[in-house]
């Protein structure tokens, strides 16, 4: 059999292995929301005053 | 290269096809511990520059050059797995242990660099994103990759990554770079090779199976015991530079002048214990070293506070 066709190790996904991969997936999604909120909260902060002044 | 070694190389190659590294490996990956050392030197590059920054803008810069270091802490544990595996104060790491693989590590690693760089770009100015991109590069490519394993100076050299986060700080709150920022830079430059060197005096036999170059392997143990005292005496000089060049007071230079002795004498403590008590003393000058260098930098922004 060559290097290639060699069966890799499969990982039986148990219980606990399914539960930590869904703890950080929403942790993911967490710091995802966050990096957002912190993108628009720096944009009003360059914005400024001038949201208000803007031309309608 | 040593038989250990060789087989862990060959285990390495071994595929491990799956990922199931928890959200708490993915943590590991960026050295948290490091980073916040990193993110502490930041924030006070960011408080001693001129002017007010916006808190807002202010948390987004300690944020993204935290961000910034731990991504390439997850490049240095991808491209170390094989060293790390060997020596016993990194097996546990999330690569050699299997829990994160190879390949997760660097693509979190280059996704992290790449958007912690940009987002610094964007939201705060062109130079501290400049400076963080290359900080992320040296410490990456120039130490990881290329001085880590070839010369006994790789800390040496490569300490100039660890000591640029106060100068990135400056850079953000100012979009510029002056004086000030290089010496907390040749502060933490002066101060990483003691600090490493006592800590590679303890994990002398890890080093040497692991074929790492550090100075207790190629130059032995006497020959780094008088570096550090060299080092130790120098970073002595050069923490006086800011009472001296007189944008830190009295305050300040008395309490770096009080720290820096004590580091001194315990450096020298070290060089004259023998071989029985070395580890102890050793363990002891890496411990006050990071007690050292954080009361250094809590002592400039405190001095400036107090205007002595």
């Amino acid at each position: 059999m060559s290097e290639d066709n060699k069966p890799k190790e499969e990982v039986v996904w148990t219980e606990e292995l399914l539960r930590e991969r869904r703890k950080r997936a929403t942790i993911m999604a967490i710091a995802l929301l966050a990096f957002i909120a912190l993108f628009f909260w720096v944009t009003l902060v360059k914005l400024g005053a001038n949201v208000a002044n803007r031309p309608l | 290269m040593s038989q250990t070694h060789k087989e862990t190389l060959l285990k390495m190659q071994e595929p491990s096809s799956t990922d199931v590294g928890s959200a708490a490996d993915y943590i590991a990956l960026m050295k948290p511990r490091v980073m916040s050392l990193v993110v502490f030197t930041a924030l006070v590059g960011l408080v001693m520059a001129p002017g007010a920054m916006h808190p807002v803008m202010a948390i987004a810069a300690i944020l993204l050059i935290a961000v910034g270091a731990g991504a390439s802490a997850a490049l240095n544990m991808w491209y170390d797995a094989d060293i790390d595996a060997v020596m016993s104060r990194t097996q546990d790491r999330p690569v050699p242990s299997g829990r994160v693989t190879a390949d997760g590590a660097l693509t979190f690693g280059l996704w992290v660099s790449g958007l912690s760089v940009l987002s610094m770009a964007v939201m705060i100015n062109y130079l501290s994103a400049a400076l963080l991109a290359f900080t992320i590069f040296f410490y990456a490519v120039i130490y990881t990759m290329y001085l880590k394993r070839r010369t006994a100076q790789n800390i040496v050299i490569g300490g100039a990554a660890g000591a640029l986060p106060p100068v990135i700080g400056w850079a953000a709150a100012t979009n510029s770079v002056s004086i000030e920022p290089l010496i907390y830079f040749a502060i933490i430059f002066f101060w990483t090779p003691p600090h490493f060197w006592a800590l590679a005096l303890i994990k002398n036999d890890d080093y040497q199976a692991a074929n790492v170059p550090m100075l207790p392997v190629t130059s032995g143990v006497k020959s780094t015991l008088s570096q550090i005292v060299l080092y130790a005496f120098v970073l002595f000089g050069v923490t006086m530079l800011p009472y001296g060049l007189g944008f830190s007071g009295l305050f300040y230079a008395s309490g770096a002048a009080v720290l820096g002795g004590i580091f001194v004498a315990l450096c020298l403590v070290l060089a004259f214990t023998g071989e029985k008590h070395r580890n102890r003393v050793a363990g002891m000058t890496f411990a006050y070293s990071i007690f050292y260098l954080f009361l250094l930098f809590v002592l400039l922004p405190t001095d400036k506070v107090m205007g002595l």
